[in-house]
């Protein structure tokens, strides 16, 4: 069967800043079991070709990008360090808080000393819950995929957090991760790795922000393990200053009747490489994808999904929403995909652009490969600018027509926001877009 | 003279046993009503009795003129007399009615091909009995049809097969009064003694079109009470608490 | 027009798989400049064709072959193909060999004008050669030009140099390239200023000689106020080995001119097993090249043990309108990888893409599609729906659409669904007294409407029985 990967390198194909050297500094000091995990990754990371400009995956973007000639990894020191409060954190039961000089974890309602929420670093993690760990790291990825940064990530994070919530317990108001990173010239490799036991439910959500003008680098890496019934939700603010360069690799593997909701916002920075994947594995899992785009300035979205059936009666649904304005350019690549005698899988996948100016570019790529029967699986993808005999009819109503096409374009990505738990964090969506759309 | 006899039908789906021993018989020229309440297996007859692949058959038998139904595809049961009338007909995109018709009519015709002019005058003249739009037998099978729109189109099928026995699984639902009229009008004209009905219904309203000569009550999958048309009214007044007290079931 | 015949027991076998034993002109097998000098002297070519032929093979040695489709194929060994081979007798005389004029009564192809069909003109091209045009006179008249590739390269080489290559370079693709520097017969059609062309202009290719590659090429010009409606059907005898068919057509499309291009292909698609077959790599494309002209692209693909194709439209000038209806069918261990492309460059350009894509057995049955609107074609319009249906569990359907929009007033809608021959549809039928493999059957050609109608009536009636014996056997 054909493949969409390309071989295996023979020679180590390593990007700049990411060699062994730096794998050894990274790990001086560790748990044996992370460094047995950042050995494994490195391994995987070395073998996988280096992105080039004739590999689909990299086709639409600049490849040199990715050789990272100006960037050193962060070394952060692991400790709890005061960092400054935002308006935001009053919404949640924990909040994390990073930046280059260290983390803090804040219990702001409690629930932590409560029996089966757990909420660590991976090297508290790794002395208190070692087997779980074992098991966790690096496998909620399908097998047969390549994820060059996602490894990379494996092998060089600065910061990990683990978030273990056992059996039934739900969580009120959730978790919310801030980073923040204004030291120019810098690599930021978050890693965070979630187990939610049968019939757990919480949300998780993550905001990355950088003061505007300084150059930072993020390869983040994420991985979801749900079981049986489980349900959760992360909702990723993609919020870098203008000179940020963002890679993201989120994964989640889905037991039995668990559902996971990953939400995708992409807002900052200059270069944006975002890869969601979910492997829904055993019947009746469900997986839903929801992203929001707007590119504007001179700004470059690359969004990926990929819905992976390995189970019969599996469902998932995708939906990205995106704008672009100015210079600004998005592409969405997509895939289904329905392993053999997967019967009853059930998937979709919308993608809906507005290109709001001549100047903006838009690409969609939706794909499905189905090696199974008895399915049902579509997708859709639309390209327009906003619909001229509604913003007509609204002002035909009286709205003025600043208002009316706010009210379109709002209209146009709530059918993804709507979906998101957290009121507050939707508002602040909202304040984003309505920034952006300003000008026009 | 064609005659349906149900045995002590018992069938599952899955793990679930629907019908547990259902016992029923319909002559040619009978028109019988079976009512029961939501999931009481209504439509899990009609399925088996036509030969639904989702559907096992575990005990009993279905007979049609004393011969078994249980080893026919669905096809063979179709030319051998029997017709479905569904509640859900599906949308067949780009299958035009009349080509399916005509294929449907060829496949009960003695050498295979029935001559198209009788065929298309017969198709006009049953679409205009039923107020159809002649433009209709252009259009994809069921393709963005109405409820109404589907229901007439069953009945349609029906006058141009012309089976010897009939089972409408509740085809009054989801209709307004002017269809039903339409539909009872083509189930009327077919009446008679060429045909054994069986209306399977959830309401008693379409038994005021088209009257029964028995009703059969079905509880639990399997038929726990039957009757002349004095039944129905019966029903009407007293409903499925009073016939669980008369068969003796829990409530 | 060839009649299908839907006798059953035809439809085991490859109707078309027979094999005319015939006196040949063969080169030997391999590939330099010395085998495309000795093409070019066989078809006594001017020398402006033989160094176009030879500027693109050194192209061709310099080029990869592409690797990004979804097909899974062994490298083929281009030095283990013969790149000419001819009937003797259609090359030296102008009577017709009575074997070949057999082979074409068995393929159900009138070749003598006595028995030509009235509404069609056809080319027919045997191996590496065109054996026969008919309606020459009629078509003349009416100041058409419709002939042989070779012919036209000496007769008309004036309008064959203005357009060779302008719509597919000669560097375009790895088998593009192959097919500028090797290519043998095609077709060429030249539509002058005004004139609606009364026939059907068809052209038939038939694969005949063992190991031998079939390098099409067509060429058709539809000038200002002009239509013409094309017809191409294929066939091939069954061997045990692959044969390569790497063709190129092109369509030039000036003001108000409107072209309709139909195929049907039936190429030997391998037994069973997957063994032999033809490898159809096929680069087909269009260009609008004037204000409101219109290409449209109707493809019924049946056979072929591997499909490479992606007949695509240009749409450079303003209003001009572009089409792909596709019918993909897929069995035993077919591949394809076929679809289109969308180009929009002028001003309110629009285009529509239907794909029906089934796949039976163990094939693997792939749509590859683009919409591209550049900057600058302002409200440009699209919509693509792209349908998958999977007949048994071993096959596989992908779909692979890119969709690129650079500009805000461009309005582009795609669809895309996958689903297996519903059950429920096959009870329904089957409740009605129609048998499953009939009811299957209605069910898929109902799935292939849209495109079917596309086609010219005869040709339509013609495609349906074809996908009907395709399909016996390959449901249940």
């Amino acid at each position: 069967m054909p493949t969409l990967n390309l071989p295996l390198t023979e020679e180590p194909s390593l990007l700049p800043g990411f060699d062994e050297t730096v794998l050894e500094s990274a790990r001086s000091g560790e748990h044996a079991l992370l460094q047995a995990k950042r050995t494994a990754a490195y391994e995987r990371y070395s073998v996988i070709p280096n992105p080039e400009a004739f590999h689909e995956e990299y086709r639409r973007m600049n490849p040199d990008l990715f050789r990272f000639p100006s960037f050193t990894r962060l070394d952060i020191p692991n400790e709890s360090v005061e960092v400054a409060s935002s308006d935001a954190d009053e919404h949640y039961d924990v909040v994390i808080a990073v930046s280059p000089t260290g983390y803090r974890i804040q219990d702001r309602t409690g629930v932590l000393s409560q029996e089966g929420v757990n909420v660590l670093t991976l090297d508290a993690a790794a002395r208190e819950f070692p087997n779980l760990l074992e098991q966790s790291i690096g496998t909620a990825m399908v097998a047969d995929e390549q994820r060059k940064f996602l490894d990379l990530n494996g092998a060089f994070w600065n910061v990990g957090f683990f978030i273990y919530v056992r059996k039934k317990v739900e969580l009120p108001n959730g978790i919310l991760i801030r980073y923040y990173n204004d030291q120019a010239g810098t690599t930021l490799l978050p890693k965070l790795v979630v187990v939610a036991e049968q019939e757990s439910r919480f949300a998780i959500a993550e905001e990355f922000s950088s003061p505007d003008g300084v150059e930072t680098l993020c390869v983040s890496g994420r991985e979801f393990h749900l079981d049986a019934a489980a349900d959760v939700k992360l909702i990723s603010l993609q919020g870098w200053g203008n000179k940020g360069i963002h890679i993201g690799e989120d994964w989640a593997r889905v037991k039995r009747d668990g559902k996971v909701d990953l939400f995708s916002m992409t807002f900052g920075g200059c270069v944006s490489k975002m890869t969601v994947g979910c492997d829904v594995c055993e019947p009746n899992a469900n997986a839903y994808l929801g992203g929001v785009f707007f590119a504007d300035e001179h700004q470059h979205f690359d969004q990926k999904t990929l819905q992976y059936h390995s189970a019969p009666d599996t469902y998932s649904n995708m939906m990205y929403k995106g704008a672009v304005k100015d210079h600004g350019y998005s592409v969405y690549q997509g895939i289904i995909r329905a392993l053999k005698h997967c019967v009853g899988v059930d998937s979709y996948q919308t993608n809906n652009n507005l290109v709001l100016d001549a100047t903006a570019r838009a690409d969609s790529l939706p794909g499905l490969i189905i090696d199974a029967d008895e399915l049902a699986c579509s997708h859709g993808a639309t390209f327009g600018n906003l619909d001229q005999e509604q913003l007509y009819y609204l002002r035909s109503r009286g709205v003025p027509e600043g208002e009316a096409r706010r009210m379109l374009v709002m209209g146009f990505f709530d059918e993804v926001i709507d979906r998101i738990p957290f009121k507050p964090l939707q508002d602040h969506l909202h304040s984003v877009i309505a920034r952006k759309f300003g000008s026009l | 003279m064609a005659h349906l006899e149900i045995k002590n039908l018992h069938a599952r789906t899955g793990d679930i046993e629907i019908l547990k021993g259902v016992n029923l018989e319909i002559s040619q020229g009978e028109v019988h009503a079976l009512m029961g309440p939501n999931g009481s297996g209504k439509s899990t007859l009609s399925s088996v009795i036509m030969g639904h692949p989702d559907y096992e058959v575990t005990e009993g038998d279905i007979l049609l003129d004393g011969e078994s139904l249980l080893e026919m595809d669905p096809e063979e049961r179709a030319i051998a007399g029997l017709f479905l009338c569904f509640q859900y007909p599906v949308a067949i995109p780009g299958v035009s009615i009349s080509n399916f018709l005509k294929k449907a009519v060829d496949a009960r015709h003695p050498e295979g091909k029935a001559p198209s002019g009788p065929f298309l005058k017969e198709m006009r003249e049953n679409m205009a009995y039923l107020d159809m739009d002649p433009k209709f037998a252009n259009r994809g099978l069921n393709e963005g049809f109405s409820g109404g729109e589907k229901k007439r189109m069953e009945i349609l099928q029906m006058m141009m097969f012309k089976p010897t026995m009939a089972i409408m699984d509740e085809t009054d639902s989801g209709l307004d009064i002017d269809a039903l009229q339409v539909v009872s009008k083509g189930v009327n004209k077919l009446r008679g003694p060429d045909l054994g009905l069986l209306v399977i219904t959830h309401y008693e309203r379409i038994l005021t079109y088209i009257q029964p000569d028995h009703l059969h009550i079905l509880m639990e999958g399997r038929v726990v009470m039957s009757g002349g048309p004095e039944l129905v009214k019966q029903l009407e007044e007293n409903g499925y608490d009073w016939v669980r007290e008369q068969a003796s079931l829990p409530a | 027009m060839p009649e299908f015949d839907t006798d059953s027991q035809l439809v085991q076998d490859y109707k078309y798989g027979f094999y005319t034993d015939i006196e040949t002109d063969t080169l030997p097998k391999g590939l330099n400049e010395e085998v495309i000098a000795m093409i070019s002297a066989k078809k006594e070519e001017p020398t402006w064709m033989l160094e176009w032929r030879l500027k693109a093979f050194r192209r061709w040695q310099k080029m990869k072959d592409p690797k990004w489709a979804f097909l899974d194929f062994p490298e083929i060994d281009y030095q283990d193909i013969h790149y000419y081979s001819a009937p003797k007798q259609a090359v030296e005389s102008a009577e017709l060999d009575p074997e070949l004029q057999k082979t074409f009564e068995r393929l159900g192809i009138p070749l003598n004008e006595r028995d030509a069909l009235s509404g069609v003109a056809m080319d027919v091209v045997f191996d590496s050669v065109s054996v026969g045009t008919t309606h020459q006179e009629m078509l003349e008249e009416q100041g058409i030009i419709f002939c042989s590739i070779s012919e036209a390269i000496q007769n008309h080489p004036e309008l064959v140099r203005q357009y060779l290559g302008t719509v597919v370079p000669p560097g375009d693709n790895f088998y593009a390239a192959l097919n500028s520097a090797v290519f043998t017969d095609g077709s060429f059609c030249y539509i002058p200023k005004g004139v609606k062309c009364p026939v059907e202009l068809s052209t038939y290719f038939r694969i005949n000689a063992a190991d031998t590659g079939q390098f099409e090429r067509t060429l058709i010009v539809c000038d200002d106020n002009a239509t013409c409606s094309y017809l191409e059907g294929c066939t091939a005898p069954q061997r045990d080995t692959n044969q390569l068919h790497a063709a190129v057509v092109e369509i030039v499309a000036l003001e108000n001119a409107d072209v309709k291009y139909s195929t049907v292909q039936n190429w030997y698609a391998g037994d069973e097993e997957g063994k032999g077959g033809i490898y159809n790599f096929v680069t087909k494309r269009g260009h609008c090249r004037g204000r409101n002209s219109k290409i449209s692209w109707t493809q019924v693909e049946v056979g072929a043990a591997i499909t490479w194709k992606y007949p695509s439209c240009v749409l450079e000038g303003d209003n001009s309108v572009g089409e792909f209806y596709s019918v993909a069918f897929t069995n035993n261990h077919m591949q394809a990888d076929t679809g289109t492309k969308m180009i929009h460059v002028g001003k309110n350009t629009s285009s529509t893409i239907v794909s029906k894509g089934i796949s039976a057995g163990k094939s693997a049955n792939n749509y590859r599609g683009l919409v591209q609107v550049m900057d600058g074609a302002k409200h440009a319009r699209n919509h693509s729906a792209c349908d998958s249906l999977l007949i048994g569990r071993e096959c596989s359907a992908n779909t692979f659409p890119y969709i690129e929009c650079e500009e805000d007033s461009a309005a582009l809608a795609h669809e895309a669904t996958t689903s297996n021959i519903s059950e429920d549809q096959l009870f329904y039928l089957q409740s009605r007294g129609i048998s499953e493999e009939d009811a299957a059957s209605m069910v898929v050609k109902g799935f292939c409407k849209d495109v079917f109608k596309q086609l010219p009536l005869e040709f339509s009636v013609e495609a349906v029985k074809l996908l009907e014996i395709k399909l016996e056997g390959s449901i249940g």
